[in-house]
């Protein structure tokens, strides 16, 4: 299998949905528009959209460039995420960035942000670099006020650097846009329950009993395992934090007497993306049970972690303790694919889908 | 057993524990194991008598924790000395972390934080208060342990920009702190030990400017910079403001004995360049017979200190609410290498260093990124250095190799000074 197909091999069933999707968020490739790279689930996509840019989420999981010596020796140290940050913002070309905008979510995206300028070139000048800070663990009217200001600093940050103006207008339509492809999100689920309690199986992602549930944070090694397990275990992967470009499947209300921008904030700090930083307990975390949803629980949860990332590495322990409490197989695999690991996989499928290797 | 190799340097020094009053009475606390160990002393009389540990990391200001007599506030810090000075159960910790898979990309100093801490629940009741503002393995650290010991963890969203709605939410994550601390100690805050406790923290931020100021002044002995110091100045500061201001005496006392004249002299000014906590410690006697130490990081932002003591429980929050946005961090990420670098290329012009020493930990990641960062600036500079990993638990045999690389290295700025002084 050559490595652009590994690559853009999908572990999610929903994927085909979401690059459908995307492109009607973004406008066609054709269309050249600018792009404007993310990368977190906190940051809003409405204000990029409104500014005017198709919003990329970052890292790509295959990016085109070899990994270049810059990235092996400041990414490669810290972890395979900032790594693949730094080739997807370096790679020229049809995938030029015209800038980035971080949150202070882990350690990578805050080097990330302190190295820009220093050792960093950018890809096109003048490259827009903003960090936005993240209320965590609070959420309230104080959380919903501090984001909002977060999201009214954004915004200025943009308009001055593009010479630029978001206006209202521009924030309803954007919002209208987003809320479209929620609003795509649960069709689909709702589809995909029926077609679960028809027991139809084929490319349903609820395969009765049958279904693995996949986490860990989205990453090339990740692309990997998964697109060599599908190879041979089918669609019985279920992937729901690969889909959380989007915090939740709930549409962003409309406040009357509020802003677009007051929206915004509400809908983000009231419905977080799932985060290792702010979770304590990751199954029991409001964003995650929405999807979760009242489906029956998985026969197994494959956790497929980054050695270097220390939340994740830390927030595994949430899993095992929950899933020794439910009663749920669970196979960590913590570190790079490899054939040993990936048999290990193999010889676990094996047993839980009760099927021959 | 590695741990105690690599203190063995300073530990051999260690006085025997104390007996009398340990805050006032001994010339041992001239040092800083003799103070350390009056301090664990102090901390385990406390603990004695039934008060709650309370551990913190810098990030939180400890005011607010003076409002209740029940808890001991520990700064975290100060945990990889307890099975030095306290003799805690030393395999006790390590037993408990029954997730050491979860723990191994963690910085040894958090691991053994977690040891530490782990080691004193079994016979103490502790408490853990971090902020989401630390870097990821603190994180990790605190998250492992919340999953050990549920409800006896608290986190803080602290953001950094001092403006009106960061503030408000640093302002309510520390009411919910306060509340956490009466649900858990089963008293409300004291306000009268509030207003004691602001004295304190008065006095606390005033000593840290004055050595601060004392610490960039001049050139001195290794042991007496301020990295070497913190530990000492901010145990005695958990103890009284009376042990802050004698440790501050002592500083002074020691620069003003050792202090050279302007540049001259036999001695080489190395700009030291800590890079993540305790990484100079095994070096500390081969570096303090031969060279005087300047501090070259950029580590001390700015110390508010209160003009006036708040006159209500809702303005201390608020006052350490507003702290919290300013505290000096020296895990503060959001920091701008720029900013940093800055700094360091400041630093050295004014102190006309002959060379820098840079320490590290292999396992700190945000280190290891931003070191090319900083070996570039001093290549542009023409200055010397030494990139040294220290890691301060590492074997004797692997302390011993690098002592060797660094005597070289001092060997060969000796007589780069040398040549410059006769040429």
């Amino acid at each position: 299998m050559s490595k652009e197909a590994r690559g853009g091999a999908s572990c999610s069933p929903f994927r085909p949905h979401r690059e459908k999707w995307g492109e009607e968020l973004t406008g066609s490739a054709e269309q050249g528009s600018v792009r404007l790279g993310y990368c977190c689930s906190q940051v809003p996509v409405e204000i990029i959209l409104a500014a005017g840019f198709k919003p990329v989420r970052l890292p790509l999981s295959s990016s085109p460039e070899a990994p270049t010596r810059t990235s092996l020796r400041m990414g490669g140290p810290c972890c395979m995420r900032l790594r693949r940050l730094i080739e997807s913002v370096k790679s020229g070309g049809r995938t030029a960035l015209y800038g980035l905008v971080m949150t202070n979510g882990c350690d990578a995206m805050l080097r990330f942000h302190s190295l820009w300028g220093i050792k960093l070139s950018a890809p096109c000048t003048p490259f827009f670099n903003h960090l936005m800070q993240i209320p965590f663990r609070c959420r309230g009217e104080v959380a919903v006020r501090f984001y909002h200001r977060e999201l009214l600093y954004l915004k200025e940050c943009l308009e001055s650097h593009f010479a630029i103006e978001i206006t209202d207008a521009d924030l309803r339509a954007a919002i209208r846009k987003t809320n479209r492809i929620r609003r795509s999100l649960r069709d689909l689920r709702a589809r995909a329950r029926e077609a679960s309690s028809r027991q139809t199986g084929g490319s349903s992602p609820y395969q009765g009993t049958k279904r693995i549930l996949v986490v860990g944070p989205e990453g090339p090694e990740k692309t990997l395992l998964m697109s060599a397990l599908r190879d041979s275990y089918g669609d019985v992967f279920f992937d729901p934090l690969g889909c959380t470009e989007y915090p939740s499947i709930d549409c962003l209300a409309e406040t009357p007497g509020e802003t677009p921008l007051e929206w915004i904030a509400r809908h983000y700090v009231l419905n977080p993306g799932y985060c290792p930083k702010a979770a304590n307990e990751a199954p029991k975390n409001a964003s995650f049970a929405r999807w979760m949803g009242p489906d029956p629980p998985p026969c197994g949860i494959l956790l497929l972690t980054d050695p270097r990332c220390r939340l994740w590495r830390a927030e595994a322990i949430n899993w095992e303790k929950w899933t020794s409490s439910q009663r749920i197989p669970l196979l960590w695999i913590n570190g790079k694919v490899q054939r040993e690991r990936v048999l290990r996989a193999g010889r676990w499928l094996d047993r839980l889908l009760e099927r021959k290797a | 057993m590695k741990q105690a190799e690599a203190l063995v340097l300073q530990s051999e020094k260690a006085p025997a524990l104390w007996s009398g009053d340990p805050v006032r009475d001994s010339e041992d606390r001239e040092s800083l194991t003799g103070l350390l160990s009056a301090y664990f002393e102090c901390v385990r009389r406390a603990v004695g008598e039934g008060r709650v540990l309370l551990i913190h990391s810098p990030e939180v200001p400890p005011e607010i924790f003076y409002a209740f007599p029940a808890v001991l506030p520990v700064l975290d810090e100060l945990l990889p000395f307890f099975e030095l000075f306290w003799g805690c159960p030393s395999g006790g910790g390590r037993d408990r972390m029954r997730w050491r898979r979860h723990c191994q990309n963690l910085c040894p100093l958090d691991r053994l934080k977690l040891a530490a801490v782990l080691s004193l629940q079994l016979d103490h009741r502790v408490l853990a208060v971090g902020t989401t503002s630390a870097c990821d393995s603190n994180l990790a650290y605190l998250k492992v342990l919340e999953s050990q010991c549920e409800d006896s963890v608290f986190l803080v969203d602290a953001p950094f920009r001092p403006d009106g709605p960061s503030e408000d939410l640093r302002e309510r994550q520390v009411w919910d702190l306060v509340e956490f601390l009466a649900a858990k100690t089963g008293q409300p805050p004291d306000w009268s030990r509030c207003s004691e406790a602001m004295r304190e923290a008065n006095a606390l931020s005033e000593a840290f400017l004055k050595l601060s100021r004392l610490e960039r002044s001049g050139s001195f002995p290794f042991s007496n910079s301020f990295f070497f110091f913190k530990p000492l100045l901010q145990a005695a500061a958990a103890s009284t403001p009376a042990g802050m201001r004698r440790a501050i005496r002592i500083l002074r006392e020691r620069i003003a004995r050792n202090a050279l004249p302007g540049d001259s002299g036999p001695w080489l000014r190395i700009g030291w360049l800590e890079m993540t906590p305790l990484s100079s410690l095994s070096f500390a006697d081969l570096l303090e017979t031969q060279v005087r130490a300047v501090t070259v990081a950029p580590l001390l932002p700015g110390i508010p200190i209160p003009r006036s003591r708040p006159s209500s429980l809702r303005e201390l929050v608020r006052f350490t609410a507003r702290n919290m946005g300013r505290h000096p961090c020296t895990r503060d990420l959001a920091m701008r290498l720029e900013t940093s670098l800055a700094e360091i290329v400041q630093r050295i012009e004014t102190c006309r260093v002959d060379a820098v020493l840079m320490t590290y930990q292999r396992p700190c990641l945000n280190v290891l990124s931003s070191l090319e960062p900083i070996e570039g600036l001093f290549r542009s500079m023409g200055i010397p250095f030494l990139k040294l990993q220290a890691d301060p638990f590492a074997s004797t045999r692997v302390v011993l190799s690098r002592s060797a690389r660094l005597q070289a290295f001092l060997a060969d700025c000796a007589a780069r000074r040398r040549i410059r002084f006769s040429g």
